[in-house]
């Protein structure tokens, strides 16, 4: 018995040991944790887009001050929770928002959009309109637009090396993206620069590109988190037989100049920048940026409500939504470009007869997916061109046709193409995307009542992937699509030009080539409102996918951070934010 | 063969060692050699196995080129990639390389991050094996005794207890109960810290082992050292009580078995005091079930923490497998698939080998 009690003693002590030992710990936060304000209304409303321009900076920026004074100063950290880790920091190879997001931040593109007039608030949109110089000094064209001439920014150092940025790196980025064969090259052709040779150096810091036309995107991009300027004197000592092009050195070490750098990386854990001293300009509020690798959204979500992080990353509509109504956080809502779209491989009967895809478009019944399962934030969709687009807005796109819900078209249309009992198909989606599955899920039983039985297969992202590269599935569902950019040519050879690599629809038609072809080289705007019209008209009357809805850019953030700048990327700029004292 | 022990006279007369121990020792280190060395031939060829089959299942799923080259691409972009990773070869070649590296101890390059393989597992490893390991002691610090507890006494308060435990233990999905200790623990009482991994303080001195925990006491950091436990309890707790159910069974059940044997019996009727018999009796009885036990819970903490490492955080070996299988990334899945099954076989081996050397019956020749 007295042993029992003794026991039972020693038991007991153990236990509130334990519980007091963790419940007494030291503060474990290194930088100033943000402070969690009284929760107020989010910001919905755009602000108005600035339209005046603003001379661009020409002067080499000033380095911080290092007196004791400024080093003792408080270091503002900005957090944000995201959900996987950095694959890599190569720039070339940036396959997700979250690794888009941070090599924007991190590296100096050529050029940037000109940013907001004034105090940002809440948010507020870039003049996507007009770019202005970062890596870039300024640009000079020449012969019609086919030359074009880059005057390099002086001063410039890079911050690991303290080498100067000069031509020799500019060259070296056509190299690489010949070399390495990646997303650059891709970046590279779209304006037309194919090769090497058609890329020359002037002096130290002028470069000279010649275009066998002119191009309407080259500005966006050379704007693109791709286009990004490396110390090519770091990296060439690591390339080898084996890495001709340097990819496995530049995945992990980090040798640009942006407004950020890389200064630590604990790999699955957590990635530390700092405001670069060699290049902050605009000058950031934020010196320290940190990326905490939370895969669990609801531990984001968390976090993002006590005050551990400024933002969450990677939530869908139905977390923002319920965030949102807890007031608990700021959701942003702003009017995106993305598109929510049901690509049918044209090729694949009964997907090769138009109105079959005709009457699948008539049976979405997109008021309620807009209202319900979007929470009221997305837009009716006719088109695979967002109507928030700029284009679609200054070309006054607002007339042309719209797939309403109509069961009774559809049926008509079903029986017209010779399927009037239905038929049946395999609609893939990803695994682990909770929007994708229920509209999947609600649009299977929409589509029963007209006949139609779709069979939703849900796969890993390499095999959807590799599915809808390779043309061999019947439908497929990924998620939300954005332009990167907000312009015609680039929308329509990417995605509708026959054999383009994205061209998952399999979609072909000449009259399209032919117009994609004549974007390419066309600056007027006019002929291109005329050009870009009769395109989307092609598209809405072949219907090669079925649109869904639009969507409007919504980012969770912590009270009292202020500052976000939109871009049509959607990737958010570190630089811009700063904290509502 | 003879197996007496007791001392001999040697032709001059003088004691030496007894002339069958000469022959007993002989033949038992050739047994533990022959044992030893079987064992370590079925670990290569189980590797082997595991190796092909992985490989081959995991290139029948998907050619990652697609995923990898996104948006901006073209046939030439794609064709590079699919070059650069040689999945424009010939199955049967792939695999000669791939093997062939392997021998070389050279598990490849993941074609997302561009590193080695086998440096991003090992420094992922340490952060699975400190889980895993404090999973395991708070495991053990609670079956052990509790299972004994119960067996010495079935159908006790304790072992009723125990059998709840158990239960419950086995039908709570583990990750919900991170969520919920998660919810509670930090959101609500705000006792634990945020599940963000590890911990974000700076440890102030060189990682010795990698295991923060380890390297915090070593370096005498012992703010370190509580706030690395501190992070950790929460995501040992989760683990842990996903595998204490069948450490508790197994211990149970053995004690149970043992205190009914016959020589258990008699030698309390003999007199022999209880503690006596439970340390010189039970406990070692008792080992060899536990100690098979142990090893297939060692086994599945290092390769079957997924869930626990997603939900806290926790920068382990499982996330990062996961991430590549996503990605069809396929050298990171090979890598930790194969370190999985040679920890499992290596695990077994050595459990197979302490029981041997613990039981004497398994050393005498038939």
């Amino acid at each position: 018995m007295e042993r029992r009690r003794r026991k039972r003693l020693v038991v007991g002590l153990a236990v509130t040991l334990g519980l007091l030992f963790s419940a007494c710990g030291a503060e474990t936060d290194t930088a100033d944790a943000p402070a969690t304000t009284a929760a107020a209304p989010a910001t919905t409303s755009a602000a108005p887009e600035t339209t005046a321009a603003a001379p661009a900076t020409t002067s080499a920026p000033e380095p911080p001050a290092t007196t004791e004074a400024a080093m003792e100063e408080e270091v503002h950290t900005l957090r944000i929770a995201v959900s996987g880790d950095l694959p890599s920091i190569d720039p070339i190879f940036g396959q997700n928002t979250m690794t888009n997001m941070t090599l924007k931040n991190i590296y100096a593109q050529f050029l940037f959009y000109e940013p907001p007039e004034g105090e940002v608030g809440a948010f507020a949109k870039a003049n996507i309109s007009k770019r202005i110089g970062r890596a870039v000094e300024r640009i000079e064209y020449s012969d019609g637009g086919r030359t074009v001439t880059m005057h390099i920014r002086q001063g410039v150092t890079f911050p690991t090396t303290g080498n100067p940025m000069t031509a020799d790196d500019f060259l070296w980025f056509y190299e690489r993206a010949f070399c390495a064969k990646a997303s650059t090259m891709f970046n590279s052709n779209s304006y037309g620069v194919m090769s090497t040779d058609q890329v020359e150096k002037i002096d130290d810091y002028t470069i000279r590109v010649t275009l066998e036309q002119p191009s309407p995107i080259i500005e966006n991009q050379i704007r693109a988190q791709v286009a990004v300027i490396l110390d090519s004197e770091a990296i060439k000592p690591h390339i080898t037989e084996d890495d001709p092009c340097g990819n496995e050195w530049i995945a992990q070490n980090y040798a640009g100049n942006g407004v950020y750098r890389l200064v630590e990386w604990d790999r699955g854990q957590r990635i530390v920048f700092e405001a670069n001293p060699a290049w902050a300009w605009p000058e950031p509020y934020f010196d320290r940026v940190e990326l905490l690798v939370i895969p669990d959204a609801s531990n984001r979500i968390l976090l993002l409500e006590t005050g551990e992080v400024d933002m969450a990353m990677d939530l869908d509509e139905r977390q923002l939504a319920r965030l949102d109504e807890s007031g608990t956080a700021n959701v942003l809502k702003i009017p995106g470009r993305r598109t929510l779209r049901l690509l049918l491989n044209n090729t694949v009967p009964p997907f090769d007869i138009r109105e079959v895809r005709q009457a699948l478009n008539y049976a979405v019944p997109h008021e309620t997916i807009i209202n319900d399962i979007l929470q009221g934030t997305g837009v009716h969709l006719s088109s695979p061109v967002s109507p928030n687009s700029t284009y679609y807005q200054d070309f006054d796109f607002g007339d042309l046709q719209k797939y309403t819900h109509d069961v009774d078209t559809a049926k008509a249309l079903l029986a017209e193409a010779g399927f009037a009992d239905g038929f049946e198909f395999t609609l893939m989606i990803p695994q682990g995307n909770p929007l994708v599955d229920e509209i999947a899920t609600f649009l299977r039983s929409e589509y029963q009542k007209i006949g139609v039985t779709m069979n939703i297969e849900r796969a890993t992202g390499a095999v959807l992937a590799e599915a809808m590269g390779q043309g061999t599935g019947d439908a497929y569902l990924r998620g939300w699509f954005t332009d990167f950019v907000d312009e015609p040519f680039f929308h329509f050879n990417l995605w509708w030009r026959t054999k383009s690599v994205i061209n998952w629809t399999q979609y072909t038609d000449p009259r399209m080539d032919e117009l994609v072809a004549l974007l390419k080289a066309e600056t007027d705007k006019d002929v291109q409102r005329d050009l870009a019209r009769e395109a989307i008209e092609i598209i809405i009357n072949d219907a090669p996918e079925v649109w869904i809805a639009g969507g409007a850019t919504q980012v969770a953030l912590a009270h009292g951070l202020l500052g976000y700048v939109h871009e049509p990327d959607e990737l958010p700029i570190w630089g811009s934010l700063y904290r509502e004292e | 063969m003879a197996t007496s022990t007791e001392p001999g006279l040697d032709g001059d007369g003088s004691t030496g060692p007894p002339s069958g121990a000469g022959e007993l020792a002989s033949t038992t280190r050739t047994d533990v050699f022959t044992y030893v060395a079987r064992k370590l031939g079925a670990l290569l060829l189980v590797s082997l196995l595991v190796a092909t089959l992985t490989f081959v299942v995991s290139r029948a799923t998907a050619d990652p080129s697609f995923l990898m080259v996104g948006q901006d691409a073209t046939d030439e972009i794609i064709a590079a990639r699919r070059a650069e990773m040689g999945l424009d070869q010939p199955m049967y070649r792939q695999w000669a390389s791939y093997m062939a590296d392997l021998a070389r101890g050279d598990l490849g390059i993941s074609r997302r991050t561009f590193a080695p393989v086998g440096g991003e597992i090992w420094e992922r490893l340490p952060a699975t094996v400190e889980m895993a390991g404090a999973a395991l002691l708070l495991s053990l610090l609670v079956a052990i005794p509790g299972g004994i507890r119960a067996g010495l006494r079935p159908d006790g308060w304790a072992d009723r207890i125990v059998g709840s435990v158990a239960q419950l233990g086995a039908a709570i999905p583990n990750f919900w109960l991170g969520l919920m200790l998660i919810y509670f623990g930090f959101y609500w009482l705000g006792w634990f810290p945020a599940p963000t991994g590890r911990g974000l303080f700076a440890l102030d001195a060189e990682a010795v082992t990698g295991v923060v925990t380890i390297d915090a006491l070593l370096a005498r950091d012992w703010t370190a050292a509580r706030e690395s436990i501190r992070y950790l309890l929460l995501p040992a707790v989760t683990l842990a009580s996903g595998v204490m159910p069948p450490i508790l069974n197994v211990t149970r059940n053995a004690t149970v078995s043992v205190v009914n044997s016959p020589y258990y019996e008699a030698a309390l009727s003999f007199g022999v005091s209880r503690r006596t018999v439970k340390w010189r009796l039970l406990l070692p009885n008792i080992a060899a079930p536990v100690i098979n036990i142990l090893a297939i819970t060692i086994g599945f903490l290092m390769g079957g923490a997924v869930l626990v490492e997603v939900v806290f955080s926790w920068p382990g070996i499982g996330s990062y497998a996961v991430a590549a299988m996503d990605s069809s990334d396929y050298n990171p899945v090979l890598g930790v698939v194969l370190l999985a099954s040679v920890t499992y076989v290596l695990v077994y081996q050595i459990a197979d080998l302490v029981t041997f050397a613990m039981d004497p019956r398994l050393r005498i020749s038939r």
